[in-house]
């Protein structure tokens, strides 16, 4: 099998080390014949054969080593051996043969990614530092000089947290499954809206900014809008960019159930000969001379946002004219038939942040959890700006021993803490308190993933703010938790507010908002496994919806027959049924009903364990009906695209 | 990539699960299904029908198993490339059937992923090992229940296997050679300590923690 870089192929060697199994592939590779029963492992290797034989059942040796070629010839490879239980004492060793040719075309250089990843992060950390000092220092006396040399302090901080998000969310995209969130959309209104946006810039470089939109595209469907502004809107910036007269044209069409938005510009072009590379990371990175600017990752990104959402990104090479790149997004029409579903521009929601000037009455208390003593002084000075008085412990041991109800009115806990971790602190310390509400603790952290959020939050945290901070979000934040009334902050959430948390998860991702109908909010369904079927489910002609009724359908009837054979007191049929349930559970993300059904398996083949019909019934019925109820909630919410 | 088109049966007796294999092997990797079938005679007389390229078989089917039906198929149709898919944590099955003959093994819990990895490597002759040890991790939920359960006292413990399988207040104290009164104070200290105060809640939290195979 030649799937990706690697060619893997699985032998099974017995106790006396003897070739049990070898697959036909590799016994070509190897110049040796598959069925001779008489092959002895050592053969095949030139380490000592032993070395492949773990000790124990279930332990794993992984190694590095040559296998031997009947011709004499060695060649690399990658062991894993992993001994099978006894009676039938078996080793599994898989080996993984590295494929030599042409490493560069691999579309996504996955080690290059994690590399800048890690880098980023580390980045960022410092990057943090230069902000928050340039922030603190503008809020100080300073002559028309110094400020004009901070604006430009500020302009290049910017412009390195652009290409820096940027990284991280191509890594984001291009490694990790994304939730769209689906809105209903007018498509006229919403193009009108994304072109407008750049009118101003087109405007300035003399180019004619043209729109078309097909009579065919006036209607309502359900896009992620969000991510489909990000990347038509990265295509018109592009056009806009590399053309330096005549037009940049965005049309809008629909066919056969598919949005068609195209991007044409009167540039220089990309030739074909270029094909696809363009979409690949760092692309202009190749070509110093072509761009002025940017990260060479807009496109990469664009590209993947758009096959995640199970559409594509073309260049085509029109007659006239420079580039063409269309968008092609399967449609699903909106349900909603009434009002086209109104939305103000990003940029207008992203301003909406108020900004507090005034002082505070200094009678709150912070407690700064902190240990890099640069991000410490720069959360003092903001504090001391906004107007609370603070304290500061630097790990988070002493954070839970420098607690106290009644002592502080909020906590900003770092997470990664020497001696105790943020998450550790934040469980400890919320044991330790007998207020109701609980001293809100905010995370700070300089961790962009969504697991890390969900980890924060699990642990207890109220909110997560990210590194660098954004004061106006930090802000904010405070003024929630230290001036409303304690339980007001889910009514301040509103969707607008949320909307800006998607547009710029990096840098304020309020998960209590985004998070709303994730699996953590539901101990009943584990969404992701769902939509993981659903994934795999999916065809041209079925939609989403259609695949999980189907499901249910199925579910339905071995439900129903479960509660039958319970009622009719048949043990060996109540464990069959109970089995064949719990599969198709499981594939569907059902927890509770699940278990429920483990247990009746479980008590049904116990010949000394009562089976209560009635009991198990009931139980049985009230987990399932919850279980659908969530999953039309979940089906009716804006998160199942 | 292009492949070769393989034919397919699928013998699996949970309906869903099933469509979800046909679903898979159709649609990722082009195969053609010659059938799916809930039992081991059909999958039998399938495979003697049309010679199958490719056999995917639970382990636990009614009537004739999955093993015996990979032991007869290996036998009359060795050419035959055979997956076995098990619900059953049996590791001691795995090298048996291995040496059998079988090419491949996982667990039904294995992630959707690893059903494609497995499908891939067998239709081209490899063969695939998951006996998922891994799989089995608990999830941090259970582990904060597992702590709980310590909690609480051996009676209590033997109450909460009660009270999971349905029985009255009435019944444990009978069962127990105890007072009603004092089975429903043992009941109330397992709530506060659980903080748990439905008969569901209690059940699920019998089966999680594995009170229920006590």
């Amino acid at each position: 099998m030649e799937s990706g870089a690697e060619m893997r192929y699985t032998v099974l060697v017995d106790a006396q080390r003897r070739v049990v199994r070898l697959p036909e592939a590799l016994a070509e590779r190897l110049g040796v014949e598959a069925a001779d029963t008489q092959l002895d492992w050592q053969s095949l290797v030139v380490e000592d054969a032993s070395k492949f034989l773990p000790a124990e059942a279930g332990e794993v040796v992984e190694r590095s080593g040559y296998l031997k070629h009947a011709s004499g010839e060695i060649e690399e490879v990658e062991f894993a051996c992993e001994r099978l239980a006894l009676p039938h004492d078996l080793v599994c060793i898989e080996i993984s043969i590295a494929k030599v040719e042409a490493p560069s075309v691999e579309p996504v250089d996955k080690e290059a990614l994690d590399f800048l990843t890690t880098v980023s992060h580390e980045l960022r950390v410092a990057l943090n530092g230069v902000i928050g000092f340039t922030n603190v220092l503008s809020g100080t006396q300073m002559d028309a000089d110094q400020h004009a040399i901070l604006d430009k302090l500020q302009s290049c901080n910017h412009m390195l947290k652009g290409l820096i998000n940027d990284i991280l969310e191509y890594s984001r995209v291009a490694t990790s499954k994304i939730n769209f969130h689906a809105e209903t959309v007018n498509v006229d209104h919403f193009v009108h809206e994304v072109v407008g946006l750049f009118r101003e810039r087109a405007r300035k470089k003399g180019l004619e900014l043209r729109l078309n939109v097909g009579e065919d595209a006036n209607f309502l469907a359900l896009l992620p809008r969000m991510r489909v502004t990000q990347v038509l809107s990265n295509l018109i910036a592009n056009a806009i960019k590399f053309t330096s007269n005549g037009w940049v044209s965005v049309s809008v069409s629909c066919q056969n159930e598919t949005l068609c938005i195209g991007v044409q510009d009167t540039g220089s072009g990309v030739g074909k000969e270029q094909g696809d590379a363009i979409f690949r990371p760092f692309f202009q990175l190749g070509e110093p001379s072509r761009t002025p600017e940017g990260t060479g990752l807009g496109l990469a990104i664009s590209k993947e946002l758009v096959t995640k959402m199970g559409g594509s990104l073309k260049l085509l090479h029109p007659k006239e004219g420079g580039s063409l790149f269309e968008i092609s997004l399967p449609l699903r029409p909106s349900s909603e038939s009434a009002e086209p579903a109104s939305f103000a521009s990003p940029n207008a929601e992203v301003a909406e942040v108020e900004i507090k000037p005034e002082r505070r009455d200094e009678s709150k208390r912070v407690l700064v959890v902190e240990d890099n003593q640069l991000n410490a002084d720069i959360l003092g000075h903001f504090l001391q700006d906004y107007g609370a008085k603070f304290d500061r412990v630097d790990n988070g041991r002493s954070a839970v021993e420098t607690y106290q109800d009644g002592k502080y009115d909020l906590i900003l806990m770092d997470v990664m803490l020497p001696e105790m971790n943020g998450y550790e602190a934040t469980e400890k310390i919320l044991s330790l308190t007998r207020l109701q509400p609980p001293v809100p603790i905010i995370g700070v952290t300089a961790k962009v993933f969504r697991r890390d959020q969900v980890r924060c939050i699990e642990a207890g945290m109220v909110e997560v703010v990210h590194k660098p901070v954004d004061f106006k979000q930090l802000r904010s934040v405070l003024d929630r938790y230290l001036y409303s009334d304690g339980n007001s902050e889910f009514a301040t959430l509103d969707s607008s507010e949320s909307e800006v948390v998607e547009e710029d998860s990096f840098m304020a991702v309020n998960p209590l908002a985004e998070e709303a109908s994730e699996p953590k909010r539901s101990n009943n369904v584990d969404f992701s496994v769902l939509e993981a079927y659903i994934d795999r489910m999916k065809t041209s002609d079925t939609n989403r919806r259609e695949i999980v009724a189907t499901a249910i359908g199925i579910v339905d009837a071995e439900v129903a027959s479960l509660l039958d054979s319970i009622g009719g007191g048949n043990r060996k049929d109540v464990g069959m049924r109970a089995h064949s349930l719990k599969g198709a559970l499981a594939l569907l993300g059902a927890r509770n009903i699940l278990d429920l059904a483990k247990g009746l398996e479980l008590v049904a083949s116990d010949g000394r364990a009562p089976l209560k019909g009635e009991h198990w019934k009931l139980l049985i019925e009230g987990a399932y009906s919850e279980f659908k109820e969530e999953l039309e909630l979940y089906m009716d919410s804006s998160s199942f695209v | 990539m292009s492949k070769p088109t393989l034919k397919v049966v699928v013998a699996e007796d949970e309906t869903l699960f099933r469509d979800f294999l046909v679903r898979i092997i159709s649609q990722r990797f082009g195969f053609e299904i010659i059938g799916e079938v809930a039992t081991g005679e059909e999958a039998y007389r399938l495979c003697e029908q049309h010679r199958p390229d490719l056999v995917i078989l639970d382990l636990r089917l009614p009537g004739i198993t999955g093993q015996e039906l990979a032991e007869r198929l290996i036998n009359e149709q060795p050419e035959a490339k055979i997956l076995i898919i098990s619900s059953v944590e049996d590791p001691k099955r795995i090298g048996s059937l291995l040496q059998m003959g079988v090419t491949g093994f996982l667990n039904k819990k294995e992630e959707f992923s690893v059903f494609e990895q497995a499908i891939e490597a067998v239709a081209n002759g490899n063969i695939f090992v998951k006996a998922s040890a891994q799989t089995t991790t608990d999830s941090p939920d259970v582990l904060d229940q597992k702590e709980l359960l310590e909690t609480l006292s051996d009676r209590e413990k033997q109450i909460v296997v009660f009270v999971a399988s349905g029985m009255t207040n009435k019944e444990i104290a009978q069962n127990l050679g105890l007072s009603i009164k004092t089975v429903e104070s043992h009941r109330s200290n397992i709530s506060k300590k659980l903080r748990i105060f439905d008969i569901a809640g209690v059940t699920l939290f019998a089966v999680r923690t594995g009170l229920v195979t006590l």
